[in-house]
């Protein structure tokens, strides 16, 4: 009895082991979209006062993918190197509420928009996710998920729609107010953002 | 007018040939070379040229006026006459119009599969479409429209995008751009009303590329460009970044 208890533990283990390997960019990509669509259909999360718990449960399923600390170092690109830790840890910090407003502010306004898995293209540590939006009325937009093997787990670290990526924008703008007034300039128009941000919700 | 169309051709005869030998500041890379290990050595230059950069900030900062207390109050009294149905069936209409600039510049980037797809979808979608307002060719047929001007006709053929240019109203765009846009008016049909005098009435075509610009710019530019600008910490920065990227995008397509 023992034995034959053990013994399907190790095969439970073996198999959810092998499906973690398996688990490719792309699937991850899908199985979060599925997820997060799941949420935001769920009828009983569509009421206003339901909102902020629905950010909640929306960012639980979002925050594991995407490499926060690695956004955060690309968009700085070259500046991150002039940074001390603190600075380092504060600019990741605020940028991650940046971000996370804009993605889950966007999904406020959910309204039936699908996202189409098209194809991966992965090359031992990288990936690139091939997907397509649709919008209620049709439109059609493409959406690539840069992603990066980060402790043997796939994890976003850009996001390209339409030809722009969302990294390299906020890398142009960080350089020019940097360039133009100073580092410490760019924290204090991230963390007034974030103020603001909060003073909405 | 016909001095001035001239004097229009020579110019940009001209610039073409000027932007033709200067060759494209981005090489091509492959799918995964793309920013992934040079970033951190990328100087505060990027590689946009912009020797204008005072006018065209002045220009922007102008255009936005424009947009906020014009256009967007205009295109929500016309979203709310106009149900995004009907706006996706005129922006389809006018899309079919435009066959010409596509199936012409495929046929010059010698994609002769694209160019035969264009005349496709034109017949079925005149026909069957209803004068094209309808897009059967791609519900049904899954012909996919193949969007080509020439502005990405001349980024094919190595020219590379010049400097940025914000134009009043239109807005971004760049030498090799605007240099695409008057030649690909020589394909647009509505151009050509005009020159030749087809209609007695030029209130009429005034009238039909008012509903053009208004159409598209509820339909498509309203959403994206608030997108850009209410999320950016340099809105001037963000929308220029964004113009050129899509428009690479759309050249190596």
């Amino acid at each position: 009895m023992k034995n034959k208890l053990l013994a399907s533990l190790c095969f439970c283990l073996f198999l959810s082991s092998t499906v973690h390997a398996q688990e490719t960019a792309g699937r991850i990509i899908v199985h979060t979209i599925e997820q997060s669509l799941e949420l935001l259909k769920d009828p009983k999360l569509q009421s206003d006062d339901k909102l902020i718990l629905r950010r909640e449960k929306l960012w639980e399923l979002l925050e594991p993918i995407f490499n926060f600390e690695e956004i955060a170092k690309r968009a700085l690109g070259h500046h991150w190197r002039d940074c001390s830790p603190a600075e380092k840890k504060e600019f990741t910090e605020v940028f991650t509420n940046i971000l996370k407003d804009v993605y889950l502010g966007r999904s406020d306004s959910y309204s039936g928009e699908q996202i189409i898995y098209l194809n991966e293209e992965t090359e031992e540590t990288r990936s690139k996710v091939y997907t397509n939006f649709i919008t209620t009325d049709g439109k059609k937009i493409d959406i690539i998920f840069s992603m990066k093997k980060f402790a043997d787990i796939w994890q976003i670290y850009d996001v390209i729609i339409e030809g722009v990526s969302t990294v390299g924008n906020y890398r142009t703008q960080f350089n020019s107010i940097i360039n133009k007034e100073s580092f410490t300039a760019l924290m204090q128009q991230l963390k007034d953002k974030n103020f603001k941000n909060q003073e909405v919700q | 007018m016909k001095t001035l169309l001239k004097k229009t051709w020579v110019l940009s005869i001209t610039s073409i040939l000027l932007i033709l030998l200067t060759p494209a500041s981005h090489a091509q890379i492959t799918e995964f070379e793309d920013d992934y290990d040079d970033y951190a050595y990328e100087t505060e230059q990027n590689s946009i040229s912009d020797p204008l950069v005072k006018y065209n900030q002045f220009m922007f900062k102008v255009n936005h006026k424009i947009y906020k207390h014009l256009f967007t109050p205009l295109s929500k009294g016309y979203d709310f006459l106009i149900p995004k149905k009907v706006q996706s069936s005129v922006n389809n209409f006018f899309t079919n119009v435009g066959t010409p600039q596509r199936f012409g510049n495929n046929l010059l980037q010698l994609k002769w599969k694209y160019a035969l797809t264009e005349f496709s979808r034109f017949v079925i979608n005149s026909t069957i479409g209803i004068g094209g307002f309808f897009d059967p060719a791609q519900a049904a047929f899954h012909l996919e429209k193949h969007d080509e001007d020439l502005g990405q006709t001349l980024g094919h053929y190595g020219a590379g995008p010049g400097p940025y240019i914000v134009w009043p109203i239109i807005g971004p765009s760049t030498l090799r751009d605007t240099i695409g846009v008057i030649g690909d008016n020589a394909f647009d049909p509505t151009f050509w009303f005009g020159v030749l005098d087809t209609f007695e009435e030029d209130e009429i075509l005034f009238a039909v590329s008012m509903v053009e610009r208004v159409n598209k710019y509820s339909y498509t530019i309203r959403d994206n460009y608030d997108r850009i600008i209410n999320n950016a910490f340099d809105p001037y920065t963000s929308l220029q970044h964004a113009y050129i990227e899509n428009r690479k995008k759309k050249i190596e397509e």
